[in-house]
């Protein structure tokens, strides 16, 4: 079995019309265990900005607060929030510092460009090779799944109400037939002076 | 070979305290050594640590952290709270993780938080930390876990819980097939620390 | 046939025209053997079968060893009582990591008096043991077989689905109920004035 897989978890995001979201499970578990119930790995960053961190849970742990320590150091340095694009490039060089010796996540970003207000979501490798797509992108363990169920439901221009209703149905579904993610899911919708944080409901086994 | 997972940590958190419940052997290969070991280690006035895995490293890490907090007290004027605590602990077991000399250790720590209460955290030896309502580490958690489930409750009486831990602690020893004959207890509450009698295969 | 020779296709497959091998009859003759010799086994249609066949299991494409993931990880429990058998299993069926059914029947039912399943159980006996005694009612019987299993689908991240309860019993086995992890999950944590976290 993979180290990535060792957790469990997923992410996913999506772009929409002016909006873009964000969509966590909540498990933690050690292989086969559950452990907790409350574990989302989607993280806010900036106003409008988000980023997802599934895999190994240590490391998700220890690269959001480097990320943190690095963004306030940027923020302080520049006086001006980051914009994702920039956000991107610093986590896509915090992994590949350690590129013979990773932290094993692959990370998802997703957020509103704070100076032109463009949807934007990335997702990278463990050493931070960036793919930044024009619909959508996923992580964790049932990417497969989530592949499959984005491909079938998304489409261009969604409202943020329709961009909830998709990308909570990719998630949950996904998380369904994956036997170690779901356990409960966190989604975000996020708009240009409005967060949305929604808790779904999903199966508990 | 490690004996991790033979060994056992029990936790429960409720509304108004939190307590740890650890077995006692010391074992070596197929050898008992010792079954009053203690495992939960008193780390501040209103914070205790149950610690199992390689016998020098429980030792050793559980007292670099407790002095370290101690060491933090002394230089700041007030102390750590339990999430502080369980932060700076996880901080440097990930540390020791990617060196040449990690720790194989298994934690949970328990402490009392003057704005939010009681607190219990899980942490494994990959140093992930996740805050739970209760938790267990080693075997006796596959047998354990379930009866969390069944019979925790967020308002329950210390009595009440450790009414639970002795369920628990009865399944370990029908079904578990290591010799796990003692588990201490300990709970902390807005009092302290406060010892709680052993739970003893013999006893009912 | 040049390039058949040089890739040796021949030793691993027999690729002859079908009328030099045999004729339908020779085939049936030569399949059947056992029928008239029990220790006469029809080898498979090519040469080495051990070596040959044996290549095909053990490594991919891509030369990585192709690993075989058994459906595994499941739960069921049975307990005697004085009002007969208790069984209770989950139904989900998974390979590696994904769940392939959630709706799979792990009890076979043999006849009117027996039921098969031969698996495994984990988490289910710490609310079994802690809620069992012999003198137990048909109803609280159900009950307890019913929670265990659903105890053990919340933990265990292989079981899942739906929980079936059966009941034997001198009339023979009664199926009683059939219910969805998660229906019953939302129904105790209600029970238990829990909202979901």
């Amino acid at each position: 079995m993979s180290i990535l897989a060792y957790n469990g978890g997923a992410v996913v995001a999506m772009k929409g019309q002016d909006c873009v979201a964000i969509a966590t499970d909540k498990r933690y578990g050690i292989q086969a265990q559950t452990v907790s119930t409350n574990f989302p790995k989607v993280y806010q960053m900036g106003p409008t900005l988000f980023v997802g961190l599934p895999g190994l849970a240590t490391d998700t742990q220890t690269v959001f607060q480097r990320l943190k320590f690095r963004m306030n150091l940027y923020e302080l340095k520049e006086n001006r929030t980051m914009k994702p694009k920039t956000f991107a490039a610093m986590l896509s060089n915090l992994l590949y510092e350690k590129r013979f010796g990773p932290y094993f996540i692959e990370p998802v970003i997703a957020g509103l460009d704070p100076y032109d207000n463009q949807p934007y979501v990335c997702n990278m490798d463990l050493i931070g090779c960036p793919n930044e797509p024009e619909d959508f992108v996923v992580s964790g363990t049932c990417s497969e799944q989530l592949y499959g169920m984005c491909e079938a439901l998304w489409e261009p221009n969604l409202k943020p109400d329709e961009l909830f209703e998709t990308i909570s149905q990719a998630l949950v579904n996904a998380a369904d037939r994956d036997a170690i993610s779901g356990w409960g899911a966190v989604v975000y919708i996020i708009e240009k002076d409005k967060i949305t944080e929604k808790h779904v409901k999903t199966r508990m086994d | 070979m490690s004996n991790i997972n033979l060994q056992c940590l029990l936790g429960i958190q409720c509304n108004d305290f939190v307590m740890i419940a650890a077995d006692q052997s010391n074992s070596h290969s197929i050898m008992v050594m010792k079954d009053d070991e203690e495992k939960i280690y008193k780390i501040s006035d209103r914070l205790v640590m149950g610690v199992i895995g390689d016998s020098g490293d429980t030792t050793q890490f559980a007292e670099y952290i407790a002095k370290n907090i101690q060491l933090y007290k002394m230089r700041n004027g007030y102390e750590l709270g339990p999430t502080a605590a369980a932060n700076f602990t996880r901080r440097n077991l990930a540390e020791y993780l990617r060196s040449s000399t990690p720790y194989f250790v298994n934690l949970l720590m328990g402490g009392y938080d003057k704005e939010n209460g009681p607190e219990l955290y899980f942490m494994d030896y990959l140093a992930s930390s996740v805050k739970v309502p209760f938790a267990a580490h080693g075997f006796g958690g596959y047998l354990s876990l379930s009866i969390m489930d069944r019979y925790h409750k967020k308002d329950a009486t210390e009595d009440e819980a450790y009414e639970i831990l002795q369920m628990c602690v009865k399944e370990v020893h029908k079904r578990l097939f290591v010799s796990l004959p003692n588990f201490q207890v300990t709970v902390v509450n807005s009092d302290g620390i406060k010892v709680l009698p052993v739970i003893s295969s013999g006893a009912k | 046939m040049a390039l058949v020779d040089l890739c040796r296709l021949d030793e691993k497959i027999n690729l002859k025209p079908a009328s030099s091998i045999a004729s339908l009859e020779n085939d049936v003759i030569g399949y059947s053997q056992n029928f008239i010799n029990s220790a006469q086994l029809a080898s498979p249609p090519f040469a080495n079968p051990i070596e040959t066949l044996a290549q095909f299991n053990s490594k991919d494409e891509t030369g990585k060893d192709i690993k075989i993931q058994f459906d595994h990880g499941t739960t069921t429990l049975g307990f005697r009582y004085k009002g007969g058998v208790l069984l209770a299993v989950d139904s989900r069926a998974t390979g590696g990591q994904f769940i392939g059914s959630q709706t799979m029947k792990k009890i076979v039912e043999i006849n009117d008096y027996l039921l098969g399943c031969t698996t495994i159980l984990f988490y289910a006996f710490g609310v079994l043991d802690s809620g069992y005694n012999w003198d137990l009612t048909d109803e609280e019987a159900q009950e307890l077989g019913r929670r265990a299993i659903y105890h053990a689908t919340h933990r265990d991240a292989y079981s899942g689905g739906i929980i079936r309860v059966y009941h034997i019993s001198d009339k023979g086995w009664v199926n009683i109920s059939n219910e969805d992890c998660s229906e019953l999950h939302y129904k105790y944590q209600e029970q238990k004035g829990l909202k979901d976290e």
